[in-house]
């Protein structure tokens, strides 16, 4: 069944039963696209193939029988859901549901009142913004894009990272949305960023060498956009990756007017 | 440098306390080796011996012994 069908069947299904869950949201896959239904009366389950993964999306009005539909699931299947509780209000359906849990991740949403790279660091971070060369790294070029590619999938989890396929790659170095730092012709860490509007998204990075590579690519790519008037700056970060999570200048908190977190907790059919 | 004083230096690089770190500890059982210790360590090494460790070397360190085998 084509997307454009679904999405009808939903507008039905959101009449009938007024009040339903979902994590599907209209826009996220193309209209053209092919899915595997599987139906009740009272839930509508249906999965796609994306690059690198089986994906499945729900909407349901009566949690049982949505988890009736995902034990018929194939296994291996990928499901996300976005929720603002820390615990998933939902799990209990889907392990019941014959998934399990795969990764959560978390969205940091922080809105600057000062630029914080001029909260001076502390400790260990000092050395990073003594060490800052706004002139470090470069723009990814088309050449890059096969390099990148192979560093993207041997550092990140295709079934729940959304690693590029070559074609995305090249889409984002054709935007100018990577900065990356090269050694000995090797590329070592990358940044891929994006403007959304009035929010600065980092959509990925990797450093395989010290830490003042990645922050100069960073600090580079948010000093750019923060001279044009951005100041909301978002990310996602799987939970376990602590020192990931750990990255900001602690002292920066202070020129931080809000933080928005969401969480996106992954599972696996078995 | 004697072996012991190599060990002094890379606790101050770490930031962990005397008598923590040990010859055969593996790098990767360390919390304190990550991105931010790898940098102090490189910018410690530049200050002593004007020399740039790469990231090749960087990558080649397996425990506490290949860094002070590594350092003079």
């Amino acid at each position: 069944m084509k997307i454009c069908e679904i999405k009808d069947k939903i507008r039905q299904f959101k009449k009938i039963n007024l009040k339903i869950e979902t994590n599907f949201y209209f826009g996220i896959l193309n209209d053209g696209q092919e899915a595997e239904v599987f139906e009740n009366e009272k839930a509508l389950v249906f999965i796609v193939q994306e690059p690198n993964r089986i994906r499945a999306f729900f909407a349901f009005a009566e949690k049982n029988s949505l988890r009736e539909l995902l034990l018929k699931i194939p296994s291996g299947t990928v499901m996300e859901y976005i929720h603002k509780e820390q615990e998933n209000p939902l799990e209990h359906i889907f392990i019941a549901g014959g998934m399990e849990q795969y990764a959560v991740f978390l969205r940091r949403t922080f809105c600057y009142s000062e630029n914080p790279y001029t909260i001076p660091e502390t400790g260990r971070r000092k050395l990073l913004a003594e060490m800052y060369d706004p002139s470090c790294g470069e723009y990814a070029t088309d050449r890059d894009v096969r390099e990148l590619y192979e560093l993207d999938r041997e550092n990140f989890d295709v079934l729940c990272d959304g690693v590029f396929d070559l074609e995305q790659w090249k889409q984002v170095v054709s935007n100018q949305e990577c900065l990356l730092y090269r050694e000995n012709g090797k590329i070592i860490a990358f940044y891929v960023f994006r403007l959304q509007g009035k929010k600065l998204y980092c959509n990925r990075a990797m450093n395989l060498g010290p830490a003042n590579y990645l922050y100069n690519l960073e600090r580079r790519a948010f000093e750019e956009v923060w001279d044009k008037g951005i100041r909301i700056y978002y990310a996602w970060f799987n939970i376990k990756n602590r020192r990931a999570l750990k990255r900001i200048n602690p002292e920066a908190y202070q020129v931080i007017k809000s933080i928005g977190i969401i969480y996106n907790s992954i599972y696996i059919k078995k | 440098m004697s072996v012991e004083e190599k060990i002094t230096f890379l606790e101050e690089v770490m930031e962990i306390d005397e008598g923590e770190l040990h010859i055969d500890d593996q790098l990767d059982d360390i919390e304190e080796w990550d991105s931010l210790t790898k940098l102090a360590l490189m910018a410690a090494i530049k200050k002593q011996n004007d020399k740039m460790i790469t990231v090749d070397e960087l990558k080649s360190f397996q425990t506490v012994k290949d860094i002070c085998d590594y350092l003079e």
